[in-house]
């Protein structure tokens, strides 16, 4: 038995064949352990630079945020007020033409009448068309707000600040003092008014003037 | 093509032989292909073949000039063996080593060991004719791995390939073919000797005269042979070659010797498809057999395969083998050790994470804040530039405006560009034309010259007329011009004074 097992194994005597079986065992490791342990290493740094990526980042973020935290406190209650007098969430029409009637009634204007025009953004090209020329909706004011997408993969939405606009049209009779006093008394409102025309036409006894306001009131949506 | 193939090369005194065979699996040979020609280089595609093929091809040479002996030296390293080898060849031939070209083996057997020498048989040709053979094979763009003289082809033979080799002890073989006759006295450690045999010079007529002489000279040898030192008891006389002949001359031993003798069919040992193998092509086919075996013979110029030498090679392989061997462990070490390293940063790195993302979320918060405000108040602050002041503009156009001018239309609007434009349409009425025309000049002068005013090209329309008011005749330029008004632009700081009032 023991005969047998010596001539089974006498083929390890062969220096090729242990060289052969030395090689493949090496072989077998490099490739078995060796490499597939490389593999994970190397695929570990790459996630540890991308980590170190997104924590730089998150840093900055962090230092920014700590410098701007103040200003903003500081800025937030004054500029918020003074936006919604300016720019209304509602449109608070009976408000601004009691300011408008008010305005005439100081200026001491004739026949001042008030109406809000229908049929906006149907303005053609023609300055002086003024039939029932209209403001564009978007001749508004440019509105800031967008999506930003910072470095380190931080996605920001910004809220946008939209404006909303209606069209006011006025017509009074007065001579030109009057009427310098009545466009002076506009600049008292606290309202974001543009004035779209004013045409006047001189008449035997005074100034017919037709006058087209477009308010604008805000829209805001913050998230 | 199969690793079993052989081939061999053999140049004669008027052509080649070239012989490629390719082994049986049930033992012999199978002559493949066969060329001989005239001259030193075959012709045809298929002898050029034969360079392709280096590693198996043994080129043969004619034995007569290659000499053979039998020496004792003291036991030394190979290396110095070898120079004591050559060394005893240039005395031998009274000419330098470099001339010859050498290749001996320790004959090996065992019983016959010497303490302080070893037994050597050399084999040994000039080295002009070797280069000569060299130089024929590289005509055909071969380099042979080994050069062999027939009668070692022969011993080699039947050594491997005879089935009594292995049980006699010392042997004489004889080969007679048409060209080719010589004899080999061996023992079963090396060669002893070899002789060249007469040639039949009657071309057959006396066959019996020929055949003692071979005989006689046979007998011979094996007396000559039992006269060295080695004295060896030749079992057995076997005799190869032409068939006819070498019957004959078995026939001829068996009466004349005590000695064995026997005939051996070497031709039986190949097939081939056009019948027998001549005898004049069974040592070339039997070189071709022998190739792909290992042969401790060769009279080829020693060339090192390797820049480095056999001890530095074996420490090369033997420093590349412990790197490798001790690389896997330091890689596998390594490797953990550097992943083990690598979790534990990354793990740290995510808690950081988490926490550096809370604080970048509330941040992200403030920035956004910070850009809904900036966003508000560049708003105020383009409503507040915009803020026109058309009292202003009306007042000054007023105070630009002389009494004669009567206004019949103004308008003020803004274009879409964004510029306020002043539409004016009026009339300038005098007594005469030259007033009226005059008020209306100094009116566009007026005009021209404010600095809130620009105009937009000449007048539209310029009408000089003459009607009739209350039964009177009074002269009237009437005209339409167009402005542009410049706004007073409020500072940036606007925005403040807004911020502030709503504050109040």
């Amino acid at each position: 038995m023991a005969g047998k097992k010596t001539r089974q194994l006498s083929w390890l005597k062969n220096a090729r064949i242990r060289w052969g079986i030395l090689s493949g065992v090496w072989v077998v490791l490099v490739v078995l352990v060796v490499v597939p342990t490389w593999q994970g290493v190397v695929a570990r740094n790459s996630e540890i630079s991308d980590l170190e990526t997104r924590l730089a980042t998150m840093d900055d973020w962090t230092v920014a945020g700590m410098w701007l935290a103040p200003s903003v406190k500081e800025r937030t209650l004054p500029v918020n007020a003074a936006f919604s007098r300016l720019f209304p969430a509602e449109r608070e029409r009976e408000e601004f033409f009691l300011s408008l009637a008010q305005i005439a009634d100081q200026s001491r204007v004739d026949d001042f009448s008030l109406s809000e025009a229908s049929g906006l953004g149907m303005e053609s090209n023609d300055v002086w068309n003024d039939g029932t020329a209209m403001a564009a909706d978007d001749d508004a004011p440019p509105t800031d707000g967008a999506e930003a997408t910072m470095d380190g993969g931080m996605e920001l939405e910004i809220p946008k600040v939209e404006l909303d606009s209606y069209r006011v049209k006025t017509q009074f009779f007065g001579d030109y003092q009057r009427i310098a006093h009545f466009m002076n008394g506009l600049k008292g409102i606290e309202r974001a008014v543009k004035v779209h025309s004013l045409v006047i036409r001189p008449q035997r006894d005074g100034v017919q003037v037709k006058l087209e306001l477009d308010v604008y009131v805000s829209k805001t949506s913050q998230s | 093509m199969s690793k079993k193939n052989g081939y061999s090369l053999c140049f004669k005194k008027d052509g080649f032989v070239a012989t490629s065979v390719s082994s049986l699996a049930e033992g012999g040979w199978r002559v493949e292909s066969l060329h001989q020609g005239q001259g030193a280089v075959g012709s045809s595609t298929e002898v050029q073949n034969f360079s392709k093929n280096t590693e198996r091809l043994t080129m043969m040479i004619p034995g007569v000039s290659v000499r053979t002996s039998l020496i004792s030296l003291p036991r030394l390293k190979k290396k110095e063996t070898s120079l004591a080898v050559t060394g005893w060849v240039a005395r031998e031939e009274s000419s330098p080593a470099d001339q010859w070209s050498v290749s001996w083996r320790e004959r090996q057997k065992a019983g016959e060991e010497k303490a302080d020498k070893k037994d050597i048989f050399l084999l040994y040709e000039s080295r002009e004719n070797v280069d000569s053979h060299i130089s024929a094979a590289q005509a055909w763009g071969a380099s042979p791995s080994r050069m062999l003289p027939d009668f070692m082809v022969l011993d080699a033979m039947f050594r491997r390939h005879h089935s009594d080799s292995s049980s006699l002890k010392a042997w004489n073989i004889v080969f007679i073919g048409k060209e080719d006759h010589f004899l080999c006295v061996s023992t079963e450690a090396s060669l002893l000797l070899t002789r060249p045999l007469p040639a039949d010079l009657s071309d057959g007529a006396d066959a019996q005269e020929y055949l003692d002489r071979l005989a006689t000279d046979v007998d011979r040898s094996i007396f000559f042979a039992r006269q060295t030192e080695f004295n060896p008891d030749i079992q057995k006389i076997i005799v190869c070659g032409d068939s006819e002949q070498a019957h004959g001359l078995v026939e001829k031993l068996k009466e004349e010797t005590t000695v064995p003798a026997e005939f051996w069919d070497v031709a039986d040992l190949f097939q081939m498809e056009t019948g027998k193998l001549d005898s004049t092509l069974l040592l070339p086919a039997m070189a071709a057999a022998l190739a792909p075996q290992k042969n401790h013979y060769n009279l080829l110029p020693h060339q090192s395969g390797t820049l480095l030498g056999p001890v530095a090679l074996r420490r090369l392989v033997l420093a590349a083998s412990t790197a490798a061997v001790a690389l896997v462990p330091i890689l596998v070490v390594g490797g953990l050790l550097t992943a083990r390293i690598q979790d534990r940063y990354l793990d740290r790195a995510r808690q950081q994470l988490e926490q550096s993302s809370v604080r970048a979320d509330e941040a992200a918060e403030i920035y956004k804040a910070q850009r809904v405000l900036m966003n508000r108040e560049e708003l105020m602050l383009s409503f507040t530039i915009k803020d026109a002041d058309y009292a202003g503009v009306l007042l000054h156009l007023a105070s630009l405006t002389p009494e004669q001018i009567i206004y019949q239309d103004l308008r003020l609007k803004e274009s879409r560009e964004g510029q306020l434009v002043l539409h004016l349409s009026g009339q300038s009425n005098a007594k005469t034309v030259a007033e009226a025309q005059q008020s209306f000049l100094t009116f566009q002068q007026a005009l021209n010259s404010s600095s809130r005013l620009v105009a937009m090209g000449e007048p539209r329309k310029l009408v000089i007329s003459s009607p009739k008011v209350q039964d009177a005749e009074i002269k009237r330029v009437d005209f339409i011009m167009e402005y542009r008004v410049q706004l007073k632009t409020q500072p940036a700081s606007a925005v403040a004074s807004v911020v502030a009032n709503a504050e109040r």
